[in-house]
């Protein structure tokens, strides 16, 4: 079984009833042998919520965020994954960080950006309680993770079925058309690529369509999306 | 599309000498050297292979981290959709080749029904395409990728030769970025090269509506900026989305 097909399933799992991101949370934890694990969701580049496996984890990822500092706020700016092994060795670049992240016990923090292409959508930060850097593995499982947790938060914006999708990790041509669909859309509408692909997906699902399909047609010209 | 008339044996650019396909060492080691990401490099080999050899189109496709495969550059816009299909059926030379590390060459597609992949084939024939060849991109015991070639009849030996060194220079470029690199390292880099594919996807979306154009024609707007000011494609396509915000 592949990575992908796998960790869907435990993310299936652990988001049965509860919402998307706490679920991903949770699965993030456990595939780096961490104590706890939040994930910051943002709009325009600003949190607009925090969601975590416990309330230190949530407290620390919104403290970040206010002090404008930490590896969380690192991967949203550069968009690409954080790894902290040692946060005491970072009180020169992050002093309030390295203060508040001791004080909450927390020895290794790892964050990764929740993308969909240049939509960014929030920040995963997996929390131990001892240094360490991830082992190859893990760090590719986190990957994954941060992955389908964005396509699902953005089904979830959608109105979509809710759950894990993984309908796009096996069709590598739907993805790219989706993808430049969105963009299509997004220009046509004079709105973000993000929104575009939120209402490409509620098309897909109030007509009973699969997104795939959706994508395809907006690429070839015999669908536009009204405003 | 016929290839044969846009590829006449030996006339042309093919075979290039030595110097072209001098300059395209040159390049690609200088693209590696400044940090190229790996949308940008392997986009590069492919429009370096198609101009010093015998080839017509060309493709690349990477294994993610979550074992997937994913298309990353290519030549033109027949060689993608190619690519995708082979991903899409899970069936196809490339596929293989990323699968086993080994070369896939002399693939017999006159004869569609014998052929391993029956679907694949009849797509590359209907592209125009006579041969096709997968050749690995691998490195210390790794399989990464592969890069496909699709020209009018099959290659010789020589010409695959070059094609494999300058596969195998791409494959130092991507991983040089530094010489500790580890495989923590590695499937960063690649994963970041599939969000990276995406941001570009988006952007030529956004730029195909808003000149009218073709997908091909909007990919080349986007390169054309990028060599203009020198930046990376990635970062010239997530300007053209961001301005969307």
């Amino acid at each position: 079984m592949s990575r992908w097909s796998r960790i869907a399933d435990l993310l299936r799992e652990a988001a049965a009833g509860v919402p998307v991101a706490a679920g991903v949370a949770a699965v993030a934890a456990e595939l780096l042998g961490a104590e706890r694990a939040g994930i910051a969701l943002l709009t325009d580049g600003l949190p607009a919520g925090v969601v975590g496996t416990d309330a230190v984890a949530e407290a620390l990822l919104a403290e970040e965020f206010l002090r404008g500092e930490g590896p969380a706020v690192a991967a949203h700016a550069d968009g690409l994954p954080v790894l902290t092994p040692d946060v005491a060795a970072t009180a020169a670049a992050w002093p309030a960080y390295a203060e508040a992240a001791a004080a909450a016990g927390v020895a290794a923090a790892h964050a990764f950006p929740l993308r969909v292409g240049a939509i960014r959508l929030g920040v995963l930060e997996v929390l131990r309680d001892r240094p360490g850097a991830p082992t190859p593995d893990g760090y590719a499982d986190v990957l994954v993770v941060a992955d389908l947790a964005a396509h699902a938060l953005l089904d979830e914006r959608a109105d979509g079925p809710g759950g894990v999708p993984v309908s796009f990790v096996v069709g590598g041509l739907e993805l790219d058309l989706v993808q430049q669909a969105a963009g299509m859309v997004a220009e046509a509408l004079s709105i973000g690529v993000d929104d575009a692909l939120v209402r490409i997906r509620g098309h897909a699902y109030a007509e009973g369509l699969r997104v795939a399909d959706v994508g395809r047609s907006i690429t070839e010209g015999t669908l536009v999306l009204e405003e | 599309m016929d290839h044969d008339a846009r590829w006449p044996a030996g006339t042309r650019r093919a075979p290039a000498g030595e110097a072209g396909v001098l300059a395209a060492f040159a390049d690609l080691a200088a693209a590696g050297a400044a940090g190229a990401d790996p949308v940008e490099l392997t986009t590069r080999l492919c429009e370096h292979v198609v101009a010093v050899l015998p080839v017509a189109a060309a493709g690349v496709m990477v294994v993610d981290v979550g074992g997937a495969l994913r298309v990353l550059g290519s030549s033109s816009t027949a060689a993608h959709l190619l690519d995708l299909l082979q991903v899409q059926d899970d069936a196809g030379p490339c596929r293989d080749c990323c699968r086993d590390g080994s070369a896939v060459t002399d693939v017999a597609l006159d004869l569609a029904a014998e052929a391993p992949w029956p679907r694949f084939a009849a797509a590359v024939r209907a592209e125009g395409f006579g041969a096709v060849h997968a050749l690995p991109l691998a490195a210390r015991g790794r399989t990464h990728g592969a890069l496909n070639l699709f020209a009018a009849r099959g290659l010789d030996a020589a010409t695959l030769a070059v094609a494999q060194a300058l596969a195998d220079a791409t494959t130092l470029a991507l991983l040089q970025a530094d010489p500790d690199e580890d495989a923590v390292l590695v499937a960063r880099r690649l994963h970041a090269a599939v969000v990276a594919r995406t941001t570009v996807q988006q952007a030529v979306g956004v730029l195909r509506t808003r000149f009218a154009c073709t997908a091909d024609e909007a990919l080349g707007r986007l390169r054309d900026d990028a060599a203009a000011t020198g930046r990376a494609l990635v970062d010239v396509a997530a300007e053209a989305v961001r301005e969307r915000r």
